[in-house]
């Protein structure tokens, strides 16, 4: 993943360079004169490489239309063999170049914008990234938002999509392409397939009884779900068949809660039965039962590690650690920590792992290549989650605001590794009550050194980006709570030689920019996509966006102060103008409340006079019922009131 | 004597080496005769006919060695994804699983069963007749060594490791029986033996113990390093070499075990060349002669109290001669410099008063001395005697300890390069080899043989710790060739990298105090330039 971050981060430079070389300063080419070697508006033909653009509706043919999913692929072949180009690493951006609003206006320069882009600076995005990726929180509500993280580090939030479940979900899967998410509904007693392209719901799968934990083999060929229920005949695993989405099985193991996992030559699946003390073994092949392996009293968590081919099993009870060996599914060692032990998770390569204790509010950290605890390091109390990256094991626990990070680089030496924390929210976890979701509310970000950390708490979805002291930015999920996040790939895979193809949303109707640049050869280009206005499209987000045009925040008590903003589409960018019932009301922290005219300035511009009363703090709200923004929709504007030397003071 | 004598017989010996073609011999411990030639097919596309592959895109045929199986499908099967294609993972227990719907190939199709993998081979067909994927060749082959192939094809990716058993690891180290180096030799056993005890008592590595086994020689006979070699080599009871001692880095039988792929770790010795091209199984710790050659350089060109502007390159004209004037070359010409004479010598054939007349001629100020100690001393006794004082620079490995005796006068101008550096006195790894030195302490002071032992043991158990339960040959070396700054304490940190097999690139310059018989610091460690 870090790599791929590095390597990213390497291209983007060398193309900034790039742009920045005179000869690509040159003057915009207007998209009527087409470029050098181009035969049509989706080809270009240079530095030897043929590069063919499309976009199409996606598992369609017609127009493109706002709010619809496309397909966007560019094959590149050898211009003069005409044989597939592969393994490249292109980049793409879509961007409205000409929104329908605007149609009169200049073009914007689409050179230029995606020189702002691969700068990489904070706070430019462009509307949408085609290397970029979802993050998806599975709310305590019966609800999965989408979120797209780019966007929202621009300041604003963009919830993508919203997906309504049947009943609540408790645990999720996805398949390896990241094209389909299935989703247990204990309640319910369903597994929910949900259409990670379109994020919609696609099909349920009744399973009956109690289905919580969910778990899909690497090959595809099956899911497995653990079944809760509390009848001992019935308590075991669920088998869909991955294809036909069918229950394939039913196998029962025992009692108790079940976790679940897989060789990783998916031949043997693992199930605890936490009342049992057991893990049953299954053969994938034969979806039967082998043998039961007793590992303590109370199994409450599994990991494989691919390295030393075992099987690890914490146990909440005895404290201990039992390792099976993968081949002869018995027990080889058994590692001591403390009773109290929880979930449990290993780095990519297997070669550490990481145990939290809720009662002793540590961590215990296993040496995967001779079975011994290496630290048991404190982190903060009742720890009960954890996410690994390539250089931390992140700790979330119920009782703490602060997410702790364990450094990877300093495990195995003989001093405890030092532990740095930050703030995921000013609410800790354990203050959203209990909840049924027992899938992770952490999770490594894509392709960079970041994690995604949710809190059902405050409703809030924190962005931590490794080396920085306190999140990089936060989104919103709009009153859910969100229980555990997803993160959902959508950048540019090559899906057949020398195709380049990826899913998105188009977000507005217009006239796109789709910049595509290549490091080698070395290639910047702008094709063109138009998509047409979609007269069903309902809104999700808030149909307006607002600027304040203050300069100075600190106001005089008792005189007429002027507070000028812009209002814009959120999809086109274009300010909205005519809106005959903008209102603006202004809140002082000593409950003072006021409303003020408002006058059109025109392009966007409204402007109202208001006049604070008393010194202190003030907060100035803008509402449009006709666009449906009520108060506290936009963000608000804090002014300071001051007295000016010389004013009577009001006894 | 008896290594003088060595020296001149080795040099005939590389004559012939270079002229001999090294067979690729694959370890291949325990495969049966029909999967040791089927493993040759998969890596390397050759049987015993001819086989060629016929490329269904772009229509082409082609020898089956353009196209092996090992290049998509990998060593041990998983296959590799490339250009947008998942070579298909052919591990027998993934190709015989029964599968309803698509696989993660992309085809349905039955379980492969005797026959299938034949037609797949050649006719492109799996067992549900559906082709396979275009960029998959259609091999031709005689029966023969296609049934060579199936039989290897059934085994890929779980075939047994040499000296790798269910509960151990077998780590070798060569060894002189007899001659100077037979005390140090003992004492590096004896610190090995220590450090592997204390690592299976801390539960081994992957529930495997690791157990040494000392391979010995008579140093003073050139065909016995070849028969010791050549028993590793076949026996196939041995996983690698760690911190062999008295081997010569030129011999010939190291070629035999880098064809095997038989990993050797920290070999006593100092490597001719380090850099690209260099051995691929074989990790050095202490830099080569010819990155020795290249902080000379630097040290003259930039660190010397009294720069000196011309300069020339005298070698002996065997291997280890060769390589450090290479370095010396290379370097210089990085500094932009000449040299005004280079001459070599046969090795044990230096004529003194001729050589010094012809370099004092040419009014050298500082000779690059690439050559024994006995040549270094009768070097300097003719300078003396012809009254020209040049500096003279040395690499310590090559001249040993001979120089400590000179005469004050002369030692003031004379300067020796040593890859070792001081350990890290507070790394905690040093004060375990320092525990571990002093419980395996014998006659004589072998200390700094111990160290480059220990730093190869510390070595060898990172690559097992990364290569996991499943260690193969080729996952610990792939392991050791991405180590970047691995600490050991008793050596600066060390790097490998495809192109490089030695660990710690510098060297530091000493001088030699004559009144008190012993080296000190002229110029700190560094790396070259």
């Amino acid at each position: 993943m870090r790599h791929h971050a590095v390597t990213r981060a390497a291209r983007w430079a060398v193309l900034t360079f790039l742009l920045a070389f005179p000869a690509f300063a040159r003057a915009p080419e207007g998209r009527a004169a087409a470029p050098e070697g181009a035969t049509s508006p989706n080809r270009l033909a240079r530095e030897g490489v043929t590069v063919e653009f499309s976009a199409k509706p996606a598992g369609g043919d017609g127009d493109l239309r706002e709010g619809d999913y496309a397909d966007v692929s560019f094959r590149i072949t050898d211009t003069s063999t005409g044989r597939p180009v592969r393994s490249l690493a292109p980049g793409a951006w879509m961007d409205i170049g000409q929104p329908v609003a605007a149609r009169d206006k200049a073009p914007l320069d689409c050179r230029q914008k995606m020189g702002l882009y691969l700068s990489g600076r904070v706070g430019i995005r462009p509307m949408i990234d085609l290397n970029s990726y979802y993050v998806l929180a599975l709310n305590r509500d019966s609800s999965i938002s989408v979120v797209d993280p780019h966007v929202g580090m621009a300041g604003k939030t963009y919830l993508y999509a919203h997906i309504a479940l049947p009943k609540p979900g408790a645990d999720w899967a996805k398949t390896t392409d990241d094209k389909r998410l299935f989703v247990t509904t204990p309640r319910g007693g369903q597994v929910v397939v949900v259409d990670a392209e379109s994020f919609k719901v696609a099909g349920k799968v009744d399973v009956g009884g109690l289905p919580v934990r969910i778990v899909m083999q690497r090959d595809g060929r099956y899911l497995w779900v653990g079944d809760d229920s509390a009848e001992a005949a019935r308590s075991g695993v669920v088998v869909i068949d991955g294809a036909a989405l069918s229950v394939a099985g039913r196998i029962p193991t025992g009692r108790g809660h079940h976790e679940i996992t897989l060789s990783p030559d998916d031949r043997w699946a693992f199930v605890s039965n936490r009342e049992e003390g057991t893990v049953s073994v299954i053969d994938v092949q034969r979806l039967a039962k082998v043998k039961d392996v007793k590992t303590g009293l109370q199994p409450i968590s599994l990991a494989y590690s691919r390295l030393s081919q075992a099987l690890y099993v914490a146990d909440g009870e005895t404290g201990e650690i039992a390792v099976i060996d993968g081949q002869r599914q018995e027990v080889v060692a058994r590692i001591a920590a403390k009773p109290g032990l929880g979930p449990m998770r290993f780095t990519e390569d297997g070669r550490w792992g990481f145990v939290v204790n809720t009662r002793h509010d540590t961590v215990h950290v296993l040496d995967i290549s001779n079975n011994r605890l290496a630290h048991t390091v404190p982190v903060g109390k009742r720890p009960f989650q954890l996410a690994v990256t390539g250089a931390f094991a992140y700790v979330r626990s119920l009782d703490s605001e602060k997410v702790s990070m364990i450094p990877l680089s300093e495990l195995g030496r003989d001093q405890m590794p030092r532990v740095t924390d930050f703030g995921a929210g000013t609410e800790t976890p354990g203050a959203a009550g209990p909840g049924i979701a027992v899938a992770a509310p952490m999770v490594p970000a894509l392709g960079e050194a970041a994690v995604m950390v949710g809190n059902p708490a405050d409703g809030n979805i924190y962005f931590y980006m490794e080396g920085m002291v306190a999140p990089m930015a936060t989104f919103r999920s709009y009153g859910h709570r969100p229980a555990a996040l997803e993160v959902v790939n959508r950048s540019l895979k090559e899906t057949e030689p020398g195709v380049y193809r990826t899913t998105v949303r188009l977000p507005a109707a217009g006239t796109y920019d789709v910049g595509f640049v290549l490091n080698s050869p070395q290639l910047v280009h702008c094709f063109a996509a138009d998509v047409k206005v979609n007269p069903a499209l309902a809104r999700t987000g808030p149909s307006l966006e607002i600027a304040y045009l203050v300069k100075d925040r600190r106001v005089p008590v008792g005189q007429p102060v002027t507070v000028g903003f812009k209002l814009i589409d959120p999809d086109t960018q274009q300010p909205r103008t005519g809106l005959g019932d903008v209102g603006v009301y202004y809140v002082s922290s000593m409950r003072h409340r006021a409303q003020a005219p408002v006058r059109e300035r025109g392009d966007g511009v409204y402007e109202a006079t208001i006049s604070v009363p008393e010194a202190g703090a003030y907060y100035v709200y803008v509402a449009v019922p006709s666009a449906k923004i009520q108060l506290g929709d936009l963000t608000h504007l804090s002014l300071i009131a001051e007295r000016t030397p010389g004013a009577t003071r009001r006894r | 004597m008896a290594l003088t004598s060595w020296r001149r017989t080795r040099c005939a010996v590389l004559v012939g080496a270079a002229v001999l073609l090294v067979p690729a011999v694959i370890a291949a411990a325990g495969l049966s005769e029909a999967e040791r030639r089927g493993k040759r097919i998969y890596i390397e596309g050759r049987g015993r006919g001819p086989i060629s592959a016929y490329l269904v895109g772009p229509r082409l045929s082609a020898p089956g060695s353009a196209f092996p199986c090992a290049n998509c499908h990998l060593g041990e099967g998983p296959g590799v994804k490339e250009g947008g294609v998942q070579a298909a993972d052919i591990r027998h227990a993934t190709l015989t699983k029964a599968f309803e719907g698509v696989r993660p190939s992309g085809r349905a199709h039955p379980p492969y069963a005797d026959g299938d993998l034949e037609r797949a081979v050649a006719f492109g067909a799996d067992p549900g007749g559906n082709a396979l994927h275009e960029a998959h060749p259609r091999y031709a082959m005689s029966p023969d060594d296609l049934a060579d192939l199936v039989a290897y094809l059934k085994i890929v990716g779980r075939e047994p490791v040499p000296g790798v058993t269910e509960r151990e690891v077998r780590v070798g180290v060569l060894l002189p029986d007899r001659g100077p180096l037979a005390e140090a030799g003992n004492a590096v056993t004896r610190l090995l033996r220590g450090y592997f005890d204390e690592v299976n008592a801390r539960g081994g590595l992957f529930r495997r113990a690791l157990t040494l086994v000392p391979v010995l020689f008579d140093p003073a006979r050139e065909d016995s390093v070849t028969a010791a070699v050549r028993e590793v080599v076949e026996e196939e009871n041995l996983f690698c070499l760690l911190a062999n001692v008295g081997v010569p880095p030129d011999h010939e039988s190291l070629k035999a075990l880098s064809a095997a792929q038989v990993p050797v770790i920290a070999p006593l010795q100092v490597a001719l060349d380090g850099g690209y091209g260099a051995d691929r199984y074989t990790f050095h710790v202490w830099a080569s002669i010819r990155d020795q050659a290249r902080v000379m350089v630097d040290f003259l060109t930039q660190a010397a109290s009294r720069a000196p502007a011309r300069l020339a390159v005298l070698h002996v004209s065997d291997a280890s001669g060769e390589a450090a004037a290479a370095g010396a070359r290379e370097q210089l010409a990085k500094h932009g410099r000449s040299v005004v004479a280079e001459v070599a010598f046969a090795p044990g054939r230096l004529s003194a008063p001729e050589i010094v007349s012809r370099l004092r001629d040419a009014s050298a100020e500082a000779v690059l001395f690439f050559g024994s100690g006995t040549d270094v001393l009768a070097f300097l006794d003719e300078t003396e005697r012809q009254q020209w004082r040049p500096l003279v620079l040395a690499p310590a490995p090559m001249v040993g300890r001979s120089l400590l005796s000179l005469p004050a006068g002369v030692a003031r101008s004379v300067y020796l390069a040593s890859p070792i550096a001081s350990p890290d006195p507070a790394a905690r790894e040093t004060a375990e080899f320092l525990r571990l030195a002093a419980r395996s302490a014998g006659s004589g002071d072998h200390r700094s043989f111990q160290m480059l032992a220990f730093a190869g043991a510390k070595l060898l158990e990172e690559g097992l710790r990364r290569s996991g339960r499943d260690v193969s040959r080729q996952r610990v070396v792939d392991a050791l060739g991405s180590l970047w700054r691995f600490p050991t304490g008793v050596t600066p940190p060390l790097t490998y990298s495809g192109n490089r097999r030695v660990g710690a690139l510098g060297s530091q310059i000493l001088a030699i105090d004559a009144e008190q018989g012993r080296l000190t610091v002229a110029a700190p460690w560094r790396e070259p330039r």
